[in-house]
């Protein structure tokens, strides 16, 4: 086939090969016609079926038979070997394991990447990039009371498909059992995590660390000095480790930072460190004062004209001090500023000291290095047509896109709170939605959400293929996803209240196991059924008598797949043995039930 | 084993020792026959479910999509994963080596290389097709579509309705 016009390399994501930014100043415009008007994502707009059976330059749609005619001719041409030669299935599994901008990026290799990696089935298997934002919304709880709900907006222009091939099946996390009112707090690669009021008692909440995308939840135990509590930030990274990490930072009566406690996903627990940023003096962080994570490191920004940085073991403390422009001490609210990450460095965005009407963008390239380097100024001119805003009152940058210059923003525009993005290499902007909550500041957590559909690392398994060496690494969000079994995940969630003995007992049956990982499932799990029985019994009984104590993920997983090995061996059919496990299987309904 | 679990433990012990000894015979499409242990057998998911089921494990099992020179490699690796059960942190690292060294010999012949991986998920050997989609996966990350076509001989069949089609959805990503 010839082709004589130029391949296009990608699109846009290089800077070089985009048209120059324009000029000519662009007017904002908040008109609700816009709304559709941004596409970001791999894949094709679910709006558009015309468009993903048109190809070939043929505009109009074919018949079947012409598709398997030409699918044919596709299929029987002669390949010169190659990666093409390979079944889509593995095309998929290959594009599974890049990142989200080089997907997106492979489109335009042929037609047939382009619709493997367009097709609606493969959108949970590849990766994302940034989808929408998660606000919370306060809908009526009844006559007098407002409860808050999150609320998802996706960035192309709302989510029209089925449910099934939704990003964000369930936005206002009705999954959640037993809560009233859930506030986002916070939101990091495809977690999210959430303070959630329990419906009774009404004064009680939880940390609850959620993942969307796959229903998955964790609650988090309780800090010891909550009452110290500044402000709490989720740090996880699938690429780094399938561990989260939840940081509280403390503060004295002051103000003053005195330590940190850091939650791990891999021990269940929250460990104390004390405050290691010692090169300067006291640090102060606000409330609401954005974090980032970038390079296995959470970062804040200090009152004290520096980003402050601690990594998930609390042992390296690190301070990157500021360039003097990019000071901008306000004396109630501390730096008026924004940290984000794009495309792997820190982006840090200030309004300048004596023009509270610019914006200047810096980036720190080499993240050791602590060197800034001074990227872009944009005056509030180009955002909203005048100067007179100012960062944190009238409008607050919200949020910096993972793949790309842009920056996304929220102001007060006629009553209503919009949501626009600014492309900083192009001084376009495009408006992306409207934040529906009517009692919304733009101080409100608007929380930048990529999902992540983490199961699909790891492949579907059969029941009787349940490896125990997976079992180690289950008090992980990112590793509940591995068994399949529906009810015991409730359960799972339900009896998580705290993390007792037998929780720490069952992480290390789960690193015995690991050792022998090629043994067959039935060996690890059966010898301690007995033994598991019993501590179900006593559950059983506490649930009657109200008194409800814990199992730890392990534990139950250990059930589960006992069940399963019973399920699809003879021993199920043998009287001894059975018995505790049809104890177990009217355990596990009868919760199922409870907690529907 | 714990006494305690009962007959069922024991009738799964029992069926264990006498698997572990059995050996499993493998025919590639050009009817050479491999003799494997059930251990490294069982490393394909297919072939496990397939002795699961009562199937014909004495008749073999043949394999009409794979080769012989494909099989041999694929039986390398599921001979190391499967007969060796790693306890120790040296043995561990030691079966890392295994995985390092092994691919390293796979990445310099990119035909052999998907042969391999067209085998592993033929067989499901989850370990194997994880092993070789990285590998690819790592090959292709920082390369633009031009780069892939020509390194992959990929015929170009976008036409310009697509590219303007592809530019549209990706105008701000």
């Amino acid at each position: 086939m010839k082709h004589n016009q130029r391949p296009i390399d990608g699109p846009y994501w290089d800077p070089e090969k985009r048209p120059k930014p324009s000029s000519r100043l662009q007017k904002p415009n908040h008109s609700p016609k816009l709304i559709y008007s941004i596409k970001i994502g791999n894949f094709l707009s679910p709006r558009s079926p015309q468009r993903r059976r048109r190809r070939r330059g043929c505009s109009r749609p074919y018949s079947g038979d012409q598709t398997m005619a030409m699918e044919l001719e596709r299929a029987t041409k002669k390949r010169r070997g190659g990666i093409d030669d390979l079944p889509d299935d593995l095309i998929v599994e290959i594009l599974s394991r890049l990142p989200a901008k080089s997907v997106c990026r492979f489109k335009c290799v042929s037609w047939r990447w382009r619709r493997l990696i367009s097709h609606r089935d493969h959108r949970k298997k590849l990766p994302h990039t940034l989808s929408g934002f998660i606000s919370r919304y306060c809908g009526p709880l009844n006559d007098d009371e407002l409860v808050s709900i999150p609320h998802f907006d996706s960035i192309d222009g709302g989510e029209e498909d089925e449910e099934e091939h939704r990003l964000v099946p369930d936005p206002s996390l009705s999954f959640l059992l037993g809560y009233m009112s859930i506030s986002p707090k916070d939101c990091c690669n495809g977690l999210l995590l959430c303070l959630c009021c329990k419906n009774s008692p009404r004064d009680e909440s939880d940390y609850v660390v959620c993942n969307t995308a796959t229903q998955r939840w964790i609650i988090l135990p309780e800090i010891d000095d909550y009452d110290q509590l500044a402000t709490i930030r989720l740090c996880f990274d699938p690429a780094l480790s399938p561990y989260f990490h939840v940081f509280a930072i403390l503060e004295d009566a002051d103000g003053r930072i005195t330590g940190v406690e850091i939650f791990s996903s891999e021990t269940g627990r929250w460990s104390h460190r004390e405050n290691g940023w010692v090169d300067q003096d006291d640090h102060m962080v606000r409330p609401d004062a954005k974090s980032v994570f970038v390079d296995g490191m959470v970062n804040f920004i200090s009152f004290r004209s520096a980003i402050i940085a601690v990594d998930m073991e609390g042992k390296k403390w690190k301070t990157i001090p500021f360039l003097e422009q990019m000071n901008c001490q306000c004396f109630c609210s501390g730096n008026l500023a924004f940290i984000g990450q794009s495309q792997g460095h820190l982006y840090y965005i200030n309004s300048r000291n004596r023009d509270s009407s610019i914006l200047s963008v810096w980036t720190l390239d080499d993240y050791c290095s602590r060197q800034w380097s001074f990227k872009y100024n944009i005056s509030t001119s180009q955002l909203f047509g005048w100067t007179n805003m100012r960062l944190e009152r009238e409008y607050n940058l919200i949020a910096i896109h993972p793949d790309c210059n842009m920056i996304f923003y929220v102001s007060r525009d006629e009553g209503q709170n919009t949501l626009p993005s600014y492309d900083m290499d192009r001084g376009e902007i495009n408006s992306i939605c409207n934040i529906r909550d009517p009692f919304w500041n733009p101080w409100d957590p608007c929380l930048p959400y990529v999902p992540v559909f983490m199961e699909n690392r790891i492949p579907p398994q059969k029941s009787s293929s349940f490896l125990p060496k997976r079992l180690g690494r289950n008090l992980s969000l990112g590793a509940i996803k591995i068994s399949e079994h529906g009810p015991a995940e409730r359960v799972k969630e339900e009896c998580k209240e705290g993390h007792g003995n037998i929780n720490n007992a069952g992480a290390g049956e789960g690193e015995d196991a690991a050792g022998e990982e090629a043994a067959p499932p039935k060996e690890a799990a059966e010898p301690d059924l007995a033994m598991l029985s019993a501590k179900m019994d006593a559950f059983l009984a506490g649930r009657e008598a109200d008194a409800p104590t814990s199992f730890s993920e392990v534990t139950l997983d250990k059930f589960a797949s006992a069940i399963d090995c019973c399920a699809c061996t003879t021993c199920f059919l043998q009287p001894p043995s059975s018995r505790p496990l049809l104890n177990l299987s009217s355990f596990l309904s009868s919760s199922f039930l409870l907690s529907r | 084993m714990a006494s305690g679990s009962g007959a069922a433990a024991a009738a799964a012990d029992a069926e264990e020792k006498e698997s572990g000894s059995r050996m499993i015979t493998l025919t590639s499409n050009e009817g050479k026959a491999f003799v494997v242990t059930e251990a490294s057998a069982r490393q394909s998911a297919t072939i496990r479910s397939m002795v699961d089921d009562g199937g014909c494990v004495d008749k073999g099992f043949p394999l009409p999509n794979v080769d012989s020179k494909t099989l041999a490699r694929v039986i390398q690796y599921s001979d190391e994963h499967g007969n060796k059960e790693p306890h120790t942190v040296d043995e561990r690292a030691a079966l890392a080596k295994f995985d390092r060294d092994f691919i390293a010999e796979l990445d310099a012949d990119k035909a052999f290389l998907y042969d391999v991986t067209m085998a592993a998920n033929y067989l499901h050997i989850q370990g194997l097709l994880a092993l070789t989609t990285q590998c690819v996966a790592d090959t292709i990350k920082g390369k633009t579509p031009e780069e892939i076509r020509t390194a992959f001989g990929i015929e170009y069949d976008l036409t310009a309705q697509d590219e303007k089609e592809i530019k549209e959805e990706d105008t701000h990503a």
